[in-house]
């Protein structure tokens, strides 16, 4: 079936993003209440975001959006009111809303149809709302409860008295015939045993008979709360029966809770703070709430673009330092000429203020990705029946959202396998002498160029020694390699492809990527991992993320007289070689570099087939070796020039892919130069040597896949 | 090309290639530059000269000149590339001179077929006659997404034909 929205394309996109953000918001917030029980800041904030949801989703027609979001807003209005209590079975139940939502947010980019079934959901909710399910200390008809000034100073009073004031919530069996009859023999036990303060319904509605099946007193008295829970117990035909000490403090939320549900609807710009909204105290809600009206939502192109427009400029500001110098050397120093010096040093200034600050605003918190994983750690912690505290630390470290966007699929894989196969049974970590519950954290933090994100778990950690023996097996090593092999390249290892350290592949770890695609993930955006192990303790790993993928380091060097960058990233060392060092390995030229066999790749001549011929009138070579995973190879280039940052360009869908290059840059001088993709230089040398190791069939070195 | 001004008026961008005058519609041209230091691309087809910088966007330049075959003339003052969008790309095209808009009525245009029989003439929406010459209008989306995959020798007919 195809959706029809009441709404512009340009609208749609706006909720859309919207609605991505709220679910999220959702998602993260229910998993928070289920850590950490009732908390009414966070209720009333998941109870914001629904409203907001509510409210959008009905804006845009999309009514089965609305329908849902609007269940669970009610059910959260309950939960604020404290008259329901957070379950296990409720969060699930919540949890499967979120995962409808996101299916019906997906909807609005489809305008398909999807088969989430929304009445048999709001039926669920429906159901938990009446108390009938499971018969949970859920009680029946919404009740109101907030005390008044004056009663709240007789609860001080007694309480000053040495008396203590309870809550107690009692339900009746939903078959019993005169409810009523039950309430009002509680609240008679309950009066003989202290004072009645308020009761929902009150105590003439329920003499009248004209009641519910629940109802909610709040009494001081000098009995122990054991002694009123036997007597009310006592009476028969109730379902559900709660007493707990009633805090003034919970009073006082209550009563600014009901405030702002009032502000609900103005409040929906404190929603739109998203995460960053968490966590915080009603007061800083608050300013953050004024400072909410002065954001604006920036579409990322337009940042981009900025960025371009920036860098352009740095390019001009360089062209009025040139024109300046050329100026002075032509001797023409006069009173204009100095005064454009000046001028060309303040639009410098501000032209490097400028792009620091786009820089900063295409920065988001990791947190955007962090949010996903409380989720995703609870829900495999369920399946393999493990325990597990997750800690994220840090997830206000801001990085730019390019880097964001490819980081998120390596860290759930080594969420996975720190879940499937770092951490242990409950019952095999107490008999190694470990609380049941394992823990993962997950962190980040800033350091120097980088962002550091280090993934820990104290589960059984690897074994080196095992590693080995399995790479062995397996063929990728040979015992002697595998000998002279440190822990730390044992642990590399399962950077391989078709290295799996799992002894059984389950449904977890089989349905994602391998170990070797997460490497190479991580990698291709010049970051770097790292593995800590110790077996029996846990293991770490060690990710490092460059801040921004736009603007990188490079090694400028020359080819046939032109200029081209090589990402700083992946390059590992510099050489000047003698041509005599070159030897031929199966047709390649090949150097041996502190006894390893790197392949060298001439790249003038993969660039310009003209220039084949002269290699014997060679000087000193200078090498660039790059690497990426295990592999290396030596680039060989006419000269180097400098280092520098660069902003990497695509050359664009219509030249479409060129085999070495990776995009352009624009040099100072507004010049552009290409910049080498050197991935893609070492799957190409790769491949050539797998074939001619084919071919020949010589003892095999080690060819890695790179896929 | 194809956009019908009012009363069927199409308003052409119309420059030079060799010996002949093409025409564009001007909706497609982004701009017109003088020619720039190109970066030339590796292993890109013959025709594409590189790359250049258009204001902080890298953009691809192809040589229209050698495209169609023209003997590729010394740059002089008048050598331009003209800047193009088509279907969503940025691209420029090397031409020797731009030399004038042209208002031209759908009366004037005949269809290619009826004047040349060569295959050349897909990439070509029409021939307007202008006075006493002849202006080639270009069907630029055909010719430069074309030309990405194969190469057009056919093109040089061109020359001879109009």
């Amino acid at each position: 079936m195809d959706l029809v929205f009441d709404a512009s394309p340009e609208d749609l996109k706006v909720f859309i993003q919207e609605a991505e953000e709220l679910i999220q918001q959702l998602d993260g917030n229910i998993l928070r209440l289920e850590k950490e029980g009732h908390d009414p800041e966070l209720v009333q904030e998941i109870f914001r975001a629904a409203h907001t949801l509510k409210g959008s989703s009905g804006m845009l027609g999309h009514e089965r959006m609305a329908e849902l979001t609007h269940a669970v807003e009610t059910l959260f209005d309950k939960l604020r009111k404290n008259e329901m209590v957070i379950t296990t079975e409720l969060v699930d139940l919540l949890l499967n809303c979120v995962d409808a939502l996101k299916a019906l947010k997906d909807e609005c980019v489809t305008l398909k149809a999807s088969d989430v079934e929304v009445g048999v959901l709001c039926q669920k909710i429906q159901a938990f709302s009446n108390g009938t399910s499971q018969g949970h200390e859920v009680k029946e008809n919404p009740l109101a409860l907030s005390l008044d000034q004056d009663e709240m100073h007789t609860i001080n009073r007694a309480e000053i008295a040495g008396q203590q004031a309870f809550l107690v919530s009692v339900s009746v069996a939903s078959d019993c015939p005169m409810p009523s009859v039950r309430l009002y023999q509680v609240v008679e036990e309950l009066q003989s045993l202290g004072k009645i303060i308020k009761s929902n319904p009150d105590i003439k509605t329920i003499e009248s008979g004209d009641c519910g099946f629940s109802a909610e007193v709040v009494f001081v008295s000098s009995e122990d709360q054991t002694r009123i829970e036997s007597v009310i117990k006592a009476i028969s035909e109730l379902s559900a029966c709660t007493i707990r000490p009633y805090q003034m403090g919970t009073m006082q939320e209550k009563d600014s809770d009901a405030e702002t549900s009032d502000e609900a609807v103005v409040d929906e710009r404190v929603a739109d703070l998203g995460p960053a909204a968490r966590g915080k105290s009603p007061q800083e809600i608050k300013q953050m709430k004024s400072s909410a009206v002065k954001t604006v939502r920036v579409d990322v192109e337009r940042l981009d673009h900025l960025m371009n427009l920036v860098g352009e400029l740095v390019i001009g500001k360089t062209r009025l330092l040139q024109i300046g110098a050329e100026l002075a050397d032509n001797g023409r120093y006069d009173e204009i000429s100095g005064t454009l010096n000046e001028v060309t040093a303040q639009i410098g200034q501000i032209t490097n203020e400028l792009q620091e600050e786009v820089m900063r605003a295409r920065m988001l918190p990791i947190e955007q990705v962090f949010n996903k994983f409380p989720r995703l750690v609870r829900d495999l912690a369920r399946n393999t029946g493990k325990e597990i505290n997750f800690v994220i630390k840090g997830q206000e470290t801001e990085i730019d959202r390019s880097v964001l966007e490819e980081i998120s699929d390596p860290l759930i894989h080594i969420l996975r396998n720190a879940i499937d196969h770092g951490i242990e049974l409950p019952n095999e970590r107490k008999k190694a002498g470990k609380p049941a519950q394992g823990n993962i954290y997950l962190c980040a933090r800033n350091e120097e160029n980088y962002i550091v994100v280090e993934v820990i778990d104290d589960g059984r950690g690897m074994d080196p020694q095992k590693l080995r023996q399995k790479a062995i097996r397996r063929g990728f090593i040979t015992p002697e390699a595998a000998e002279k092999m440190s822990d730390r390249d044992a642990f590399e290892l399962i950077f391989l492809s078709g290295f799996s350290t799992a002894e059984c592949v389950s449904e977890i770890s089989g349905r994602g990527v391998g170990m070797d695609v997460v490497r190479n993930n991580i990698k291709k955006i010049n970051g770097s991992v790292e593995i800590e192990s110790e077996p029996g303790k846990g293991t770490k790993f060690i990710i490092k993320l460059p801040l921004t993928l736009v603007i990188v380091d490079a090694l400028i060097v020359v080819l046939n007289g032109k200029l081209y960058a090589i990402p700083l990233g992946v390059v590992k060392e510099v050489l000047r070689l003698n041509p005599g060092d070159i030897k031929m390995v199966d047709k390649l030229e090949t150097v041996v570099l502190r006894g390893n066999i790197l392949p060298l790749l001439r790249l003038s001549e993969l660039f310009d087939q003209a220039q084949v011929a002269d290699r014997s009138q060679d000087d000193d070579l200078h090498v660039v070796v790059v690497g990426y995973g295990e592999n290396r190879v030596g680039l060989i280039v006419n000269r180097l020039v400098s280092k520098m940052e660069i902003m990497i360009k695509s050359l664009g869908d219509y030249l479409g892919d060129v085999e070495g290059i990776s995009g352009a840059t624009i040099l100072g001088d507004g010049k552009v130069a290409l910049v080498i993709d050197p991935v893609s230089l070492i799957v190409k040398v790769d491949t050539q040597r797998a074939l001619s190791n084919q071919a020949s069939k010589p003892e095999r070195i080690r060819t890695l896949k790179t896929a | 090309m194809g956009v019908k001004r009012s009363s069927e008026q199409y308003q052409l961008v119309v420059f030079e290639v060799g010996s002949e005058s093409f025409g564009i519609d001007i909706s497609l041209v982004q701009e017109i530059i003088r020619l720039q230091p190109i970066t030339e691309v590796p292993r890109a087809p013959m025709y594409v000269k590189g790359v250049i910088n258009l204001r902080g966007k890298v953009i691809p330049v192809v040589d229209l000149r050698e495209r169609f075959g023209f003997a590729v003339n010394e740059e002089t003052k008048a050598t331009r590339i003209v800047v193009a969008n088509v279907l969503g790309n940025t691209v420029g095209m090397i031409v020797d001179a731009v030399s004038e808009v042209l208002r031209l009525s759908s009366d004037a245009i005949e269809p290619p077929s009826t004047i040349i029989e060569s295959v050349g003439s897909q990439y070509l929406k029409g021939i307007g006659k202008v006075e006493d010459r002849l202006v080639m209008l270009l069907d630029l989306s055909k010719l430069l997404v074309e030309m990405g995959a194969t190469p057009i020798n056919e093109m040089e007919d061109l020359s001879q034909v109009a």
